[in-house]
Order: structure tokens, then sequence, then C-alpha cells
């Protein structure tokens, strides 16, 4: 694990509510999906969010025994967690059915004892993704002054050209270019940042090359674009499916 | 030529005699007879149907009351209370079919109607089958309900007697299941509220509470909004203005609550009624004074609620070392977004825009919704840009940049219209009619008025400290220098204890801290009483910051108590306690060993 990992790592040890908050933020909706999926439309959406609450408080007991060298990517430790809460959760709602009095295996017991082979599917791995860089974009805006931060999402996230862009706002097309690169790099720093800290494996460290955040400032602009949106659509549907 | 005269009025008065008899008699009889026949088709399948459920729910009581039989022999007594209760309920169904087949029936085609079955009246489609409250609200027919919150509370709409305006009444009633917690959080943001003129009459007994607030009679923003986007795809000029308009009249209000010192922290559709064009903000479960010493709490609805205020909440910070009134202004945004897209924003500030909308009212809604301390300082400076688009010709070409956020020109901020004031009908008291002003005047004779003289002389030189000051004090001021709780005098009577510690970081350990306090009090000969009614009904009365005023030593007596002790958590996450009496108040330390 890198340092960024570890500090991350340290802090929900530490019970950092700050970096609870910001997994519960980041991560939370991909995981609800994935139980509501698993659920098969068994469990409702009170469930969900208990369950993901759930997964969420096992990773504190969890993150405690963390052992690194195992080589298990952050996303697959987490949808782990997700999955063995929803098994417990189902058996134990089986025994209450059965009333037969056999108490179902606790979370730990079973997250321990169990090496099951997750398949995780690609679409769970493009939405962790999706999020880790709806992420640094947050971490961006809550560092990077107003109206710059703005001229940038016209011109990236809302496909605006220079010039439409430089008469909304009042500024010269040279500003919005010198804005653009300023938020441009802050981002890309956080991105790294991000992409490190959830990260437990250097291939999941190698994602942003993959996902072609290392290009040029178009194909940079671009591919942040297509995330950006792809993750809106998705939180939309898992809002409202849960509204 | 007489005779064809005769003929012709004899004509005529056999056919308006006819006509008459058609329509006096003939017509009548005719409808009494259809409706007879009526009457008798619906017996025939209102007795078919009972003697069909009949069986059916007496079948279900049985096989219900063996189950409940079944529970209690595997000693599983909840179930089979549930059980009972269920067998209850059909038992009573049986019987009322069976009264219904035997005597409503034939009741009814005599056209009688049985009693205590009168038609209720009409309420509009906000509205559900009005139920009956339990108990009645002196001075108010209730006329029908409304869809109850997330509060558990009861609300109905009710017509006043005294001057036939409808009201809405929430009631918290501990026999119909509210829990205490929500009353006192109730109680504390209407005591809040009343300074709005916003409560018309409230009251607290042993049982329940209750207040009572205007109706407006109208859809809540979510069906508006529904409907201005149900003719396009997109929102043309004139839906847009009617957006800014509601987004004026919510922004005013959430001003007059700021200036008031208050904050709504519950901003959303579900809230907002629309009503004479104006967008009325309701529910006042979660107002709260801007300069409240509480600890924030995440209370509020996903989507609606700044994601900061969550963060903040967790990390135990107090209301007042942030600024409320910024929260509204990101719910303000929030709703502004909905507004134009017809849903909620599912990606809090990054949430993008799919259907065409003005850049400049898009800013507005950026702007609010943006960091804490990115976003517009004050309600006001957002109401400021809402009006500049809302008095432009055309509100689609209005730019960011001609915003006065962004240009930073002070504008004047139109003045509220249609602004109802409620007539000053609030009843500190927990009792009286509606409207009935109790006041709680203290004579001025003799003793007491030396007394009130003393008390307001005090209460004047705390009032010209600053909150600021306020807040410098206890900074400065080390706990070590404070008394602890055990070295003071026994106060001579009982002592009402509030314990706040809900609201502390760890409300386990203080809880722990508070009971092992009032135990070594108890044995240092303390008169102690923990009553949760009690306690419900003083935090209805007990101001945000307590100190000993006329006020304070009037309810003091008026209960029987000698003082209150407030245990809650400090800035420093300690456990401290205040006692107030009628003399004086004391912030002291609890040290537990």
């Amino acid at each position: 694990m890198n340092a960024l990992t570890t500090t991350f790592v340290r802090r929900l040890r530490d019970r950092d509510e700050a970096a609870w908050f910001e997994l519960w933020q980041d991560f939370g909706p991909a995981i609800r999906f994935q139980l509501s999926k698993w659920g098969g439309g068994r469990i409702g959406i009170e469930t969900v969010q208990d369950l993901t609450q759930d997964t969420l408080a096992a990773l504190s007991t969890c993150i405690e025994r963390y052992d690194p060298n195992r080589g298990a990517r952050f996303s697959t430790w987490l949808l782990s967690i997700a999955k063995h809460t929803l098994g417990d959760e189902m058996d134990r709602r089986n025994a209450q059915k059965r009333n037969s009095g056999v108490k179902p295996l606790s979370l730990d017991e079973r997250i321990d004892s169990s090496n099951v082979a997750l398949e995780v599917d690609d679409i769970f791995e493009q939405r962790m993704f999706a999020a880790k860089i709806c992420a640094a974009i947050r971490r961006t805006e809550s560092e990077a002054d107003f109206v710059q931060f703005q001229v940038w999402r016209m011109r990236a996230l809302d496909n605006k050209t220079g010039k439409e862009v430089s008469e909304a706002l009042g500024i010269s097309e040279p500003t919005v270019s010198r804005y653009m690169a300023k938020v441009r790099d802050q981002l890309k720093q956080r991105i790294a940042e991000v992409v490190m800290q959830y990260s437990f494996t250097p291939e999941e460290e190698a994602e942003a090359q993959k996902a072609s955040l290392s290009g040029s400032e178009s194909v940079f602009d671009d591919s942040i674009s297509n995330l950006y949106h792809s993750h809106q659509i998705f939180l939309g549907e898992e809002a409202g499916g849960r509204m | 030529m007489f005779s064809f005269l005769t003929g012709l009025v004899l004509t005529l008065m056999i056919i308006v005699g006819t006509t008459v008899l058609f329509v006096t008699v003939f017509l009548p009889l005719c409808g009494a007879i259809f409706r007879f026949i009526g009457r008798i088709i619906r017996f025939f399948v209102q007795e078919t149907i009972d003697l069909i459920l009949i069986p059916v729910a007496l079948f279900v009581c049985i096989i219900k009351v063996l189950r409940a039989g079944l529970c209690v022999v595997l000693a599983r007594w909840d179930i089979a209370n549930i059980e009972i209760r269920a067998a209850q309920k059909r038992f009573n169904e049986a019987w009322n079919r069976l009264v219904a087949l035997l005597i409503d029936n034939p009741l009814r085609v005599l056209a009688i109607e049985p009693s205590g079955q009168a038609k209720q009246p009409q309420v509009n489609q906000r509205r559900s089958t009005p139920t009956p409250p339990s108990k009645k609200f002196e001075g108010y027919n209730i006329v029908g309900t409304l869809q109850s919150g997330g509060s558990g509370a009861k609300i109905y709409i009710a017509n006043s007697n005294h001057n036939k305006s409808q009201v809405v009444i929430k009631c918290f009633d501990i026999t119909d299941g509210s829990a205490l917690p929500q009353i006192v959080r109730e109680s504390r943001s209407m005591e809040a509220a009343k300074g709005l003129g916003l409560i018309i009459e409230h009251h607290l007994t042993d049982e329940r509470f209750w207040y009572a607030t205007p109706y407006h009679n109208g859809d809540h923003l979510g069906v508006v909004t529904a409907s201005l986007h149900r003719s396009s795809s997109h929102l043309n000029n004139q839906c847009l203005r009617k957006v800014l308009l509601y987004q004026q009249t919510l922004l005013q209000t959430l001003r007059e609550y700021h200036l008031a010192g208050l904050w709504h922290k519950d901003v959303k559709p579900d809230n907002i009624i629309v009503h004479d064009e104006r967008a009325h903000l309701v529910d006042l479960g979660l107002v709260t004074p801007l300069a409240s010493a509480m600890t924030l709490t995440t209370h509020g609805t996903e989507y609606f609620r700044d994601p900061e205020l969550v963060r903040r909440a967790m990390r135990g910070v107090k209301v007042h070392q942030v600024d409320g009134s910024k929260f509204d202004v990101y719910s303000a945004g929030a709703v502004l977004y909905f507004m134009l897209e017809n849903t909620f924003p599912p990606h809090g500030g990054l949430s993008g825009f799919s259907k065409n909308s003005p850049e400049g009212i898009r800013w507005i809604v950026r702007r609010a919704m943006s960091e804490y301390d990115k976003r517009y300082g004050s309600i006001e400076e957002m109401l400021a840009d809402v009006e500049t688009i809302l008095h432009s010709k055309n509100v689609s070409l209005v730019r960011p940049a001609d915003l006065p956020s962004m240009t930073n020109k002070s504008v004047t901020l139109d003045s509220v219209a249609h602004k109802k004031s409620i007539p000053n009908q609030t009843t500190p008291s927990t009792g009286g009619g509606p409207f009935q002003h109790v006041s709680n005047k203290t004579r001025p004779m003799g003793v007491l008025a030396l007394l009130a003289a003393i008390i307001m002389g005090t209460a004047a030189v705390y009032s010209t400290t600053t909150p600021k000051d306020v807040e410098n004090t206890t900074n400065t001021t080390t706990l070590s220098a404070q008394p602890t709780i055990f070295d003071i005098t026994t106060p001579p009577g009982t002592i009402l204890v509030l314990d706040d510690c809900a609201m502390a970081s760890n409300p386990e350990q203080c809880r722990a801290d508070v009971k092992t306090a009032l135990t070594l009090l108890t044995a240092q000969g303390w008169d102690i009483t923990v009553d949760p009614i009690a306690e419900a009904r003083t935090r209805v009365w007990l101001p945000e910051n307590p100190q000993n005023t006329i006020e304070v030593a009037t309810k003091l007596e008026h209960e029987q108590f000698a003082g209150i002790l407030i245990f809650q958590e400090d800035e420093n996450y300690d456990v401290v306690a205040t006692l107030l009496t009628s003399q004086t108040t004391i912030r002291m330390r609890v040290v537990v060993e």
C-alpha cells in the first residue's frame, strides 16, 4: 500500500468521522446498487440502505485486520464485505423463519474464514473508478476559486465553447483558457491523490492511465466528461430507485 | 267565437295542469321508484357481500386465535399479542357485518341512514379521509387530515370556531406512539418559531402536545413542478417566470427566518405549498435558533441537505459555531434545481442539468450549492440575483455576468407582498381555548417587586453582553475555575433534571456520568425528580440560554420546582450542569470519579 492509502486506512482505524463520511459519500451509491442487484428484489430499499451502512460498519472492524500482502483490490475488498453483509442478513432472516434457534455466523467469522471468489463485473469496477474521479472533482471544487472552477465546469462538463463561456461570464477568452489550465492542473493532482488513496494494488493505481487521463488536455477533458456523465446517470438511477 | 276561446283556455289549463302534475307528482314519483329500486339492488348486493364475508371473517378470526394459542405455548408473547389483536379486528368486522346484515341494510332500503355513518365533509385532494382524532381540539372542528411526515405526528386540517379560518394542527400524542424526544425537539422549534408569528396556538398536556399554524390550501412544490414540466420537455419563459416567482417568495420567507435569528433546516419541495402564486414554507419541526448552543444534528432530507452539515455534525460542532443560514441557502439552491429539472440533485453541487435552462438561473443554483465558504454569503445575495432575472424582459437572456453577485452591485430587494400577519394569539401557557391570551403576569407588589427589579437589573447586564463576549468568556474561563456540582449547597425543594445527553458526542458516556452524578447528589440530600412529562412541559417555555428571569421564576413557582438542573456537553466535550433557580443560574462541572 502507498503512503496515501496507509494514511487513509489509519484515519479509518482511528474512527475519523470525516474519513468515514468521505467513504460513504463516494462509494455508498455503488455499494447500494450492488446490494440491490444481489438482492434481486428480495430486499427492500430501506434494507439496502441499512446493509450499506452495515457494510461500512463491518469495514471498520475489518480494517484492523486488513492484510495488504493478500493483494486484494480496494473495490473487490469493499464488495467482498458488502457480499458477506448481505449473506449474513439472508442467513439471519432464514434462521428467523425456521426459528430453529441456530444462531447465524457472525460477520467477522464469515469474512475471516471464507475465501469466496467474487465475480466482480466490469460495470462495478467502472462505477468505482468513476466514483473516484467524481471525488477528485469535488476536492478540486472545494479548493479552487468558485468562478475558475465554474469556467472549467462549463467548458469541460457542459461542453460549452470558450467563446460562450467568456460571453456568459464577461471575461476574455484568454482568461477562460488560463482558468481552464489552472483548474485542470489541480484536478490532475487530485485524481492522482484519490486514485492512490483508494487503491490497494498496482493494477488499481494504473487505472487512471488506462482511462486516458494522462493524455493531451482535450483527451483528458473528454475522458473526465464521459466519466462524470456516466456517474451522473448512475447516481440519478440509483437515487431514483430509492425515492 | 266564445266556445273557441273557452276551448283554448280549457286546453291551456289542461296542458298546464298536466305539466304541473308531471313535474310535481310524476317525476318525483318516478325518482322515488328508481331510487327505491336502486336501494333494493344495493340491499341485495350488500346482503350478499356481508353473507359471504361474515363466515370468512369468523374463519380468519378462529385461525388467528389458534395461532395466538400456539404462540402462547411457544412463549412468543409479542407475536401472540399481534395475533390476538388481529383476531379481535376480524371479530369486530364480522360483528359489524352481522349488524349491517340484520339492521343497517334493511334500514337503508327505507332510506334511513344508520346513525354514526353520516357523510364526512369533502376535502381537497391533498387531504385523506378525515379521521377524527381520539381527543378534540378545543375551539376547532377537524375537517380533514394531511399525510404525516417523518415526525410521526398526526396532522389535521381544522376550522377555527373563533374566526372561521382554516388551520393545520400538528399533534404529538404519547398514547398514539409519539416519542418524547420528538415532542421535546418539536416544542423547542415551536418556541423558536413563535417569534415569527407562525404559531396560532399551542397546548401541552400530560399526554399530548399540539399546535396550530395557518393552513395554505394548495399543492406542494413537487406537484406544481411536475405540472409545469408536463406540457413540454423544457420550461418556457412563462414557466421560468413562475419558477423564479416561487423561488423569490421562498427566499423572502427564509430571509425573515434569518433576520429573526432562526434557521428552517428542512427546506424541500414537500415543505413548500404553492398558494396564491406564492411559495409558503411549512413544517416548523426543525426550526433552530442560529445562536443555539446545541450540537448540530444531521436532521433534514437527503439531497436537499448540505453534505457539509452532516460532516460538521459528525464532528460534534455546535449550531452557533456555524452559519446555519448557509445551509438554508444550499437547500434553496437544491429546490431551484428541482424546479428546473423536475428531479432532486443526485450529485449535490456537482449535479448536472439535463434540461434546457438559462445559464443565469443555473449559475444561481451552482452558487447556492457550492462549497460552504464559496456559496452566497446570505439569502439576500441569492434573492438579489433571483430578482434581477425575474425583473428582466427576457429571463433566458440574463447572463451570470449580469447578476449582482458577480458585478458586486448593490440592489434594492422587492418588498414582501401579500404577507399575512397572524394576530398575537400565541399562548405561552399550557391551557386555554383558541386565541385565549393567558399571560403570566407577575404581580408587582412588595417583595416580589423588589425581586423583579433585581432580576431585571441582572438580566439587563446580561443582555448587554454580546454573544461573542459570552463565547470569549466561556473560552477564557477554564473548567477548573468553575465549581463542581457537588460543592454547592443543597437546594431547598424539588429539582427537575433535564438531560441533553442525546446531543452529546458520546451520549452513552454522558448518560452514565449523569446517572452517577444524580446518585451522588441524592446521597447528598438533593430532592431530585426525573419526570419526562414535566421535562417536555418545561422545555416548551425554557429559553435556549436559560437565565433566571421573571418568567422563569414564575414558571418554577407554577410548576412547584425549586429549580431545574440541566446536564449537557460543553465545547470541550465535558459534561456540565446548569442549575437554574428563581434566584440564580450556576454553571458547574460534573466531575465523576
